[in-house]
């Protein structure tokens, strides 16, 4: 077992590849009560087509959701009631290119660990239980549909990336579910669900040796599965010409969105967490409450409180999205653009405003390092080297204005943007 | 440690070594009077965002990255009876930042110059910032339809509560009242607000007990009497009438609440036995609601029930297809009546107190919690250990239950009605 320290904050990191591919994370917080325990399978929404063993599949959108919602779905109960019987809480959910099972405990924790780990590794499908499901899927996404937050996010990141599997919604669409089939089920299963596909992290009370040795334990009797031949494609036609996109819903207040897709190519492990976080710090020198743009927009009534932005950095895909609730939404698109093109100017100039930024970082991971929410909610185990929030910092001691710039310069260069209304139904 | 620095102004202290972070928590408090209610929700905005020394959102944002990212907050609450002020400041521990800039105390300074030197100039707040405030705060407000659950629960509580406009009404005021205050007469309410209301500062974290009293004495809060005794149980609404509401709305998902009266209190004989009966009926996720009217009737994505020790009320929420509400209603009532019967397992049951107790022992691994329940402790006067909590969880029986859920009486229903419409147009 490989051991990182990170001495300034009392903190270390376990690290183990197991035999059958899996790779166990362990992160101990002293003096904590609760564990939180996250296996992630490296396998999301976007991934509906590959090429296995040389012949090209093709699934229905939403797949990869509707298999975390079938795994806790056992023979003759459901997994929920054994964690009910633990009385740990747990939970899943699916991103574009993630599928993440936790659970969080102050009890017994090899219990625990043990659901977890057999829930996701052992199927049970059946054709019933394929059709069964649909039904409750339906009005999840129906759910998300009516949300006019949820909407804006999903349509902008369409308009970014049309035609591709990042314009389907991660749940897919009441017709693509209904075509889901069980030989599809078990087909993505066998596919992503492989021990070296998969990524476990461990935070909070726990003592490293003797969680391993049950991991181990466990793992033995799941050997690592043949090799296969597998080619993730995910079709990502070039962008499209810039254009502002509208749609209507019945709400009180339009919301709009202008989002940035980068086309670089962005690096993986550490030197990509280092690519995110200069864009999120240059995306901080102009629209976060310290910048003197942001100040000017929300002083001339442009922006208000809702107004928030993120960037998402993901294998195959990065973008930047802003976005806020305006009653004058074509004002705050040519308003942002002129942000926008003044960055490559301007951000030089902003020595100082990068020092101070910088600082508000480092606090912000102190106080990230109090939540192990946030500490595994932060870790990615698919970089191929470990980056906890111990390491980010690191990173962000290192980072430069100058790597800011020269970060920005590209994203920026390769970069298109698209608009996005969705105004009030009269 | 407790002490009174100045009439009705107590300061509480709890030292932890578990966190990198500190925090320091102000409770301002008064009764609750729904005509306060627009007042403090503004005063609170522009208690967050300037000072006469800090005159403006941006200076303070700056100031606050200079303080390492330290969170500020100012927001309102309900605890019962009482309107609660809290400001809010989390700073990292010195030991974790360079230079040793003994962060509480600027943390101190920067609290009172935001509470006691406020944006103002002769007797009002500067107009030009408390416009932008009152407009953002009338344009939230204005917006709450567009988040239906939300929407669908106050309209509720207003149902329910009814002429009680005191409990009845939004925490925040609605727009018109926002709109209709003015910068000389909050500023004046202001002046009252800090001379009546009873004020709690709890900080936590590493910190030296003395030192933190000596900062706190730093505060110029007048040494007059203040509302030390304010009262903190709501009496529940008691009708043999089921008051009803209803409103329609374009989308493809409606909400149906629910109101009950449950005249059990916090720190009551039956206050546990009230707590494990909600979790067992809506909250847990192998809950008789979710179970019987989600999981095998697929009628709902989500219900759950919540209730309130301080208001004696109980409530259901259900998201659902518009043709399932009466089913969806009778589903809900027969899910009572097996409570009141006992008509579920055991298991169930100790499912139920197991997670109860497992979420009692992790939420002490938040700072926040840690303090809050030092606060409740304070104004119930009720302290209850670790110990005490879970013991009382597990005597819980299921003729204790049947006795609680036996008293649950409807009393309001409101039903957020979505019509089927053209979903969109591009």
């Amino acid at each position: 077992m490989k051991t990182i320290e990170y001495h300034q904050f009392g903190e270390q990191l376990f690290v183990e590849k197991l035999a059958n591919g899996l790779t166990v994370y362990l992160q101990p917080k002293r003096g904590f009560h609760k564990t939180i325990a996250t296996l992630g399978v490296n396998y999301g929404s976007v991934d509906s087509q590959f090429n296995l063993a040389g012949k090209l599949i093709s699934q229905p959108a939403g797949i990869a959701h509707f298999l975390e919602h079938k795994m806790f779905d056992k023979k003759d109960y459901d997994v929920f009631e054994l964690f009910n019987q633990t009385g740990a809480s747990a939970n899943a959910y699916t991103s574009f290119t993630n599928t993440n099972y936790l659970f969080s405990t102050a009890g017994n924790l090899k219990k625990n660990l043990m659901i977890l780990l057999d829930f996701v590794q052992i199927p049970y499908f059946t054709e019933e239980k394929v059709t069964r499901e649909k039904g409750i899927i339906d009005q999840e996404i129906n759910m998300y549909r009516n949300d006019a937050g949820n909407r804006i996010y999903f349509q902008t990141v369409a308009d970014l990336y049309p035609n591709s599997p990042l314009a389907l919604d991660i749940a897919g669409s009441v017709d693509s579910v209904s075509q889901i089939t069980l030989a599809d089920v078990q087909t993505a299963y066998q596919t992503f669900y492989r021990p070296e596909n998969m990524a476990l992290f461990i935070t909070g009370n726990l003592d490293p040796i003797e969680t391993l040795d049950w991991i181990k334990e466990n793992q033995k009797q799941k050997p690592a599965a043949s090799p296969i031949d597998v080619t993730r494609h995910v079709p990502i036609p070039a962008a499209a010409r810039e254009a502002i996109h509208q749609h209507s819903m019945q709400i009180t207040r339009p919301k709009v969105a202008v989002g940035i897709r980068g086309d670089d190519v962005v690096p993986t492990g550490r030197a990509g967490v280092k690519y995110e976080m200069a864009i999120s710090m240059m995306l901080d020198l102009f629209f976060s409450e310290t910048a003197a743009t942001y100040d000017d927009l929300y002083q001339d009534g442009v922006i208000d409180d809702s107004f928030s932005w993120e960037f998402e950095n993901e294998r195959a895909f990065h973008f930047a999205l802003l976005s806020a609730d305006s009653d004058n939404p074509d004002e705050f698109i040519t308003k942002i653009h002129q942000v926008i093109d003044q960055i490559p100017e301007k951000l030089p100039k902003l020595t100082a405003a990068f020092e101070l930024q910088k600082r508000e970082l480092y606090g912000n991971y102190i106080e990230m390092m109090d939540s192990q929410e946030a500490i595994s909610g932060q870790f990615n185990g698919f970089l191929g080297e470990p980056v906890t929030i111990y390491d980010e910092v690191d990173i962000l001691n290192r980072l430069s204005l100058e790597d800011v710039l020269r970060i920005t310069e590209t994203f920026l260069k390769s970069s298109t943007i698209q608009s996005e209304i969705i105004r009030a139904k009269a | 440690m407790n002490s009174q620095i100045v009439r009705g102004v107590q300061v509480k202290t709890i030292q932890t070594d578990q966190f990198k972070n500190n925090t320091i928590i102000i409770n301002f408090s008064i009764p609750s009077h729904y005509a306060n209610f627009p007042k403090l929700a503004l005063l609170a905005d522009l208690l967050e965002n300037a000072s006469n020394k800090y005159p403006g959102e941006l200076l303070v944002s700056r100031k606050l990255s200079e303080l390492y990212g330290a969170s500020y907050g100012v927001t309102v609450l309900r605890y019962g009876d009482q309107h609660t002020l809290r400001v809010r400041l989390t700073l990292p521990d010195d030991q974790y930042v360079s230079g040793n800039p003994d962060l509480m105390a600027q943390g101190f300074a920067f609290l009172k110059e935001m509470i006691e030197n406020p944006f103002q100039r002769d007797g009002a707040f500067d107009a030009d910032y408390f416009r932008i405030h009152q407009t953002n705060l009338s344009h939230y407000l204005a917006s709450i339809p567009d988040n239906k659950e939300f929407y669908a629960t106050l309209k509720l509580q207003a149902l329910y509560y009814g002429k009680d406009r005191d409990h009845g009404s939004y925490l925040l005021g609605d727009a018109e009242n926002i709109n209709a205050l003015d910068p000389k007469g909050l500023f004046s309410f202001y002046q009252t607000f800090m001379a009546q209301a009873r004020i709690v500062i709890l900080v936590a974290g590493k910190i030296d007990s003395q030192s933190v009293l000596t900062l706190a004495r730093q505060f110029s809060f007048s040494n007059q009497p203040r509302q030390t005794e304010l009262g903190l149980f709501v009496k529940a609404r008691e009708s043999d009438m089921v008051v009803t509401g209803r409103d329609q709305f374009a989308g493809s998902q409606s909400i149906l609440e629910l109101g009950y009266r449950l005249p059990i209190y916090f720190g009551s004989d039956q206050y546990f036995a009230a707590m494990v009966f909600d979790q067992l009926f809506g909250v847990s996720t192998r809950s008789l609601l979710f179970t019987n009217v989600r999981e095998k009737a697929s009628l709902a994505y989500d219900i759950h029930s919540s209730y309130n020790s301080l208001a004696g009320m109980l409530t259901v929420q259900a998201g659902i297809d518009p043709q399932n509400l009466e089913k969806v209603s009778k589903t809900i009532a027969e899910q009572l009546h097996q409570a009141v019967g006992g008509h579920y397992s055991d298991d169930l049951l100790a499912g139920v107190k197991r997670s109860m107790i497992d979420q009692h022992r992790s939420q002490s691994d938040y700072l926040a919690t840690v303090v809050e329940r030092r606060y409740f402790a304070e104004i119930s006067g009720i302290d209850i250990s670790d110990e005490q909590w879970e013991d009382s969880v597990n005597q819980i029986s299921k003729a204790d239950i049947s006795k609680v859920a036996d008293q649950v009486d409807i009393q309001a229903e409101y039903v957020l009605e979505s019509q089927e419409a053209a979903d969109e147009d591009d």
